[in-house]
């Protein structure tokens, strides 16, 4: 149990608590799918941290970058479909 | 006028006090829940390693998920399967997919030059390196499903995984593999999904490489599918 | 209290935090993305509490589990993504109609 060793897992720790609440918490959808994907990568370092490489390779690949990038693509679509609805309701 | 889809608004009030206070609540109890375990807790790691010889695989992880806990693996990518179904009915009645000159951007195409080559390649090692190190089918998947979205969004390929016959056989592939290992381990030793003493590492490559292209498949599905479910359903809307 | 230990608690708060924000958002995404936050807590806690005790290694079992987990809830989250966006389709709203504002 290295003082570096410490440190690094105290500072894993505060991140991932803290990009959690953060990205719980804003108002700003485009921001909250950024910190998501912030929030899985750190968890892969954690996983590495814990010993288990195979879960820090999934969740990189799949739970930060795949899950992030669906985000942010429905996000985008989302967006759209709603301001179309919007001009819509105002065009009559 | 306020984006919706950027602005969302959470409940306030007493309400969301009292919930938060529940939820720190849980959080303590899980806490306790976890300092109070015994000195030694129960675990079946050492049962693994001792019959780690047997598996037909070094790696202890791959050895349970693709031998001794196989039933986990073959359901769990019958739920990716379910899940994927659900998408596709999800998409009944949704608008044409456009042609491909439309939807032709060369951005993706130049990339996919580069990428999908090394993706395919680094994807064969990782499910191979699963037998002996970290890796394996769920992460090679995850590798190669990212190369087909760039195929899908290059125009390549049709932008639909459905559209594509090879790649529609591909989703089911896995499960049809796991479960005729699982029939055929049947009769080999009258248990199901056991395999033959001696054959195992055979057996679990050719599962696992099954599995990393389903996975691939599904992976790239998913994500090509489900943002376009944005679109209203431009079919007879269901009466209300 | 060992580094795993550390993971393990930090899993509990993951879990709490994804559970407030579960309940109390009304927007259909943070739904979602509440959701994931509380299943990553979960595998926190599955990897860090059987290898809390000193001398606790690295155990293949749970991480088999949490594997297949991160797997399926991938998928889980992709499906859910799929039906709020068809809500937004047709309610033109992001959130389910009794959640709408008074």
């Amino acid at each position: 149990m290295s003082p570096a060793g410490w440190t690094l897992d105290v500072a894993l720790v505060t991140l991932i608590l803290g990009l959690a609440w953060r990205l719980l918490w804003t108002r700003n959808l485009f921001e909250a799918v950024v910190l998501f994907v912030a929030f899985g990568l750190t968890l892969s370092l954690a996983w590495v941290r814990l010993g288990a490489t195979d879960l820090a390779l999934a969740e990189a690949a799949v739970g930060a970058g795949l899950t992030g990038a669906l985000f942010m693509h429905a996000r985008q679509r989302l967006a759209e479909k709603l301001a179309e609805r919007a001009e819509e309701e105002v065009d009559g | 006028m306020r984006d919706p889809a950027v602005h969302g608004r959470p409940v306030r009030g007493v309400l969301g006090a009292l919930l938060a206070l529940a939820a720190a609540g849980l959080a303590g109890a899980i806490a306790s829940a976890i300092l109070t375990l015994p000195e030694r807790p129960a675990t079946l790691a050492g049962e693994v390693i001792a019959t780690l010889d047997r598996s037909g695989v070094e790696s202890p992880v791959t050895a349970v998920l693709l031998d001794f806990r196989a039933y986990d693996t073959l359901l769990e990518i019958a739920v990716l399967l379910a899940a994927v179904v659900a998408v596709w009915a999800l998409e009944r009645g949704a608008p044409p997919l456009p042609s491909p000159s439309e939807a032709a951007d060369p951005v993706p195409g130049a990339l996919a030059r580069l990428v999908v080559p090394l993706a395919v390649l680094s994807g064969v090692y990782l499910t191979w390196a699963g037998a002996y190190r970290a890796g394996g089918a769920f992460q090679a998947g995850a590798l190669v499903g990212g190369a087909l979205v760039l195929l899908l969004a290059a125009g390549i390929l049709p932008p639909r995984v459905r559209a594509v016959g090879r790649l529609r056989a591909a989703v089911v592939a896995a499960l049809a593999v796991f479960i005729a290992a699982a029939l055929a381990g049947l009769f080999a030793t009258g248990r199901l999904l056991d395999y033959p003493p001696g054959a195992a590492s055979r057996w679990i490559i050719a599962m696992e490489s099954a599995l990393a292209l389903s996975i691939a498949a599904i992976l790239a599905d998913l994500f090509v599918d489900v943002p376009a479910l944005a679109e209203p359903a431009a079919g007879p809307e269901d009466p209300r | 209290m060992t580094p795993p230990l550390l993971y393990a608690l930090a899993g509990a708060g993951l879990f709490a935090l994804g559970l407030h924000a579960f309940l109390i958002r009304r927007h259909l995404f943070w739904k979602v993305l509440a959701f994931n936050v509380m299943g990553s807590g979960v595998f926190l806690v599955l990897i860090g509490a059987p290898a809390s005790p000193p001398g606790g290694g690295a155990d293949p079992v749970p991480q088999a589990l949490v594997l297949t987990g991160i797997v399926v809830a991938v998928s889980a989250t992709a499906l859910a993504i799929g039906l709020a966006l068809r809500v937004a389709a047709k309610t033109g709203h992001p959130h389910l109609p009794e959640d709408a504002d008074a």
